[in-house]
């Protein structure tokens, strides 16, 4: 999988290397043909301006019979190689040349005037070529000159040798530029998920290459790191809560193997005294199987359980109506103060929040502690409090008392009395109605739980 | 009666087997669904326990079969999770009971004899030693002279008496009488029976209710 995303990477440089590169030479072509075009446009209007000048000058000594060999001859010396001409054709149909007159596949018409050239002009600048003009004469003759492009084409043509050199050559630095660029700018990518080869189900504690920059791919690497972090916590977490959880149940299984055997040798009456023990412990077992589900199922599956409206003042009395007379018994004054609330949820896991509260405090205190139960809305919230004057819980911050909610999590000293799950399916309960359970310190100088949860008909739970 | 047992664990079935037949019922296993199926068509039942999870599928193919063949059959779904929705879903498909595994097997025996008698309706007069129950009024009285009781002090009482000879369990007392479903790790069931044994002798009805450690309590026949 892994190696899969490394080989694509790869290609995805390759891939990078090639937009640029071909970006590169694209650029550079196209402004090596704008260039060349812009030159050689230059040259031929050049040439046109020329050919003109050298069109009225003979006609001017046309017109004033004097022999244009010498004017020719000038222009010619002027061009180096000497390829101009002049002829003239009269009424007649007598036709005079001075200097080589070209075939006629040689000429080109030049632009003369108005008129102007355009950049596709540029085409007709080749060796061999002349610019062809032409006049009409006072006396009804025509007169043609020709000159030769060649003298202002050299010029252009250096241009263009020299365009194509530096094309070549930007092309070529282009791809290498391209090439180590990506592969540069890639490195770390590369690094990272090289890096990642190495996370897998029994190693997470790789990481990402980080170099601690801004650069997107760091930020990614954090983002990814933080992730992996996350991961590997929860992974170690149910490492642990799959040991927790056979830990709870090695201790029961052992003490059903010990009593059955135990009992086996024994009278009948210490067999039927085995067999109620045994009973006691499947029970126990089965308790703890049974809030382990729960858990599970609220956390799970809790989307597809229907909600109701929960009158939280009657529910909350029903329970503490069945704790009355056990607190009683111990001299615990039970104080009582419930105000109208109503949430939405599933009634009966509410109520299982509230005995696992009161069984909690029932516990976990001595005879004569005060307890206090109080419902009230609080800012938009129903908040459920229960406020005891006993020892409180273990720990300074709340970071730390809030650790009784972890499951199996016991305090000091207690054994055997329940499986530390109570308050933690109270808290997935809790969460699941879409509050919190919390725990705190109580103004009567014990433990003070607090619950709460949105009014009724508070987003999310209108459905 | 002649009861259906439909469970794939051939221990447990075993056991009920023992302990139904003990009661002086007839008894057929069936492993799965289908020879549930079979067993059905084959023959009649008053009362069918029948498991949720099968190898081949789910009990409540089987109470749907059952309430159609055999209406007046009585029936109780033994689940295994302790799922709100499965509980639900077996009331809401015919069920007459249902029990969360792993159950007492007196609770079992005792649903089973409640539901049978159900349809001929329970007797609501109970008298036991001086006391005498009176459940469709709710009153209790020892020797003519009314004792006074909360609704809950009397459900317990009447449970009790109502299934005398039978251990009940603190679980089983919270759910009929409070209608909360969990085992309680303290005291919180025994304070009120406390209380009902306490009002009980002060008129000078005592040992009534008899504390069975680590399982429940029991009023004798």
């Amino acid at each position: 999988m892994t190696n899969r995303f490394v080989r694509s990477l790869r290609r995805t440089d390759g891939r990078a290397a090639i937009v640029i590169a071909t970006t590169v030479l694209t650029v550079s072509v196209l402004q090596s043909w704008f260039l060349y075009r812009y030159v050689a446009v230059e040259a031929l209007e050049q040439a046109d301006a020329w050919v003109d000048h050298s069109l009225h000058t003979i006609h001017r000594e046309v017109s004033n019979q004097i022999d244009p060999t010498e004017a020719l001859a000038e222009f010619g010396r002027s061009l180096d190689d000497g390829q101009a001409a002049a002829r003239v054709t009269t009424r007649s149909g007598a036709v005079s040349t001075w200097g080589a007159w070209p075939k006629p596949e040689q000429t080109q018409p030049a632009v003369t005037g108005e008129d102007t050239r355009s950049l596709f002009d540029a085409d007709l600048l080749k060796p061999g070529i002349l610019l062809y003009a032409s006049t009409s004469l006072a006396d009804g003759g025509l007169l043609e000159a020709v000159v030769s492009l060649d003298p202002f084409a050299e010029e252009a043509f250096e241009v263009r040798d020299a365009l194509m050199f530096f094309t070549v050559l930007l092309s070529a630095s282009g791809l290498f530029a391209a090439i180590s660029a990506t592969f540069w700018a890639f490195k770390p990518l590369r690094d990272a998920t090289d890096s990642l080869n190495h996370v897998g189900p029994h190693d997470l504690s790789n990481r990402l290459v980080d170099r601690g920059t801004l650069d997107p791919i760091d930020r990614h690497a954090r983002e990814l790191n933080q992730k992996l972090e996350d991961i590997e916590a929860s992974f170690a977490r149910i490492r642990a809560f799959g040991n927790e959880i056979a830990h709870e149940f090695r201790t029961p299984l052992n003490r059903i193997a010990m009593v059955a055997d135990v009992a086996s040798g024994g009278t009948e009456e210490e067999a039927r005294a085995a067999l109620s023990s045994i009973r006691a412990t499947a029970g126990d077992l089965s308790r703890l199987v049974d809030s382990l589900l729960m858990i599970s199922e609220v956390e799970n599956h809790g989307a597809t359980i229907a909600h109701q409206p929960i009158d939280v003042a009657e529910r909350l009395s029903k329970v503490v109506a069945l704790y009355e007379p056990a607190f009683s018994d111990r001299d615990s004054p039970l104080r009582i103060e419930l105000s109208p609330a109503n949430i939405t949820g599933v009634p009966e896991l509410f109520d299982r929040v509230i005995i696992n509260l009161l069984e909690n405090v029932l516990q976990h205190t001595p005879a004569r502690t005060e307890i206090e139960v109080d419902c009230r809305i609080d800012w938009g919230r129903v908040l459920i409090t229960v406020d005891d004057s006993g020892d409180g819980v273990p720990g300074s911050t709340p970071d730390e008392m809030n650790s009784i909610f972890d499951r199996f999590a016991r305090g000091p000293g207690e054994h055997g009395q329940g499986h530390g799950l109570g308050l933690a399916l109270s808290r997935t309960i809790a969460r699941f109605h879409g509050g919190d359970l919390t725990v705190d310190t109580s103004r009567l100088g014990g433990a003070r739980f607090v619950w709460w949860s949105p009014l009724r008909n508070d987003p999310p739970y209108t459905r | 009666m002649k009861i259906l047992v439909l469970e794939d664990d051939l221990e447990t079935a075993a056991a009920l087997r023992v302990g139904l037949v003990r009661d002086g019922h007839e008894v057929v296993l069936a492993p799965d669904v289908a020879s549930a199926n079979e067993a059905i068509y084959s023959s009649a039942f008053d009362a069918a326990v029948l498991d949720v999870v099968l190898p081949d599928g789910s009990g409540y193919d089987v109470l749907s079969m059952l309430r159609e063949k055999l209406p007046s059959a009585v029936t109780v779904m033994l689940t295994a999770r302790s799922s709100i929705e499965d509980r639900v879903r077996g009331l809401d498909r015919g069920a007459d009971d249902y029990l969360i595994k792993p159950f007492a097997f007196a609770e079992l025996a005792a649903r089973l004899r409640a539901l049978r008698r159900r349809p001929q309706g329970e007797a609501t007069n109970h008298t036991i030693r001086e006391l005498e129950l009176d459940t469709s009024r709710h009153i209790a009285a020892v020797r003519g002279e009314r004792l006074e009781l909360t609704p809950i002090e009397f459900g317990l009482l009447s449970m009790l008496v109502r299934l005398r000879g039978e251990v009940i369990t603190r679980g089983e007392l919270l759910r009929e009488v409070w209608g909360y479903d969990f085992d309680p790790t303290t005291n919180v069931v025994d304070v009120h029976v406390n209380r009902v044994r306490r009002k009980l002798e002060s008129q000078g009805v005592s040992d009534l209710i008899r504390t069975r450690r680590g399982e429940g309590y029991s009023v004798d026949k």
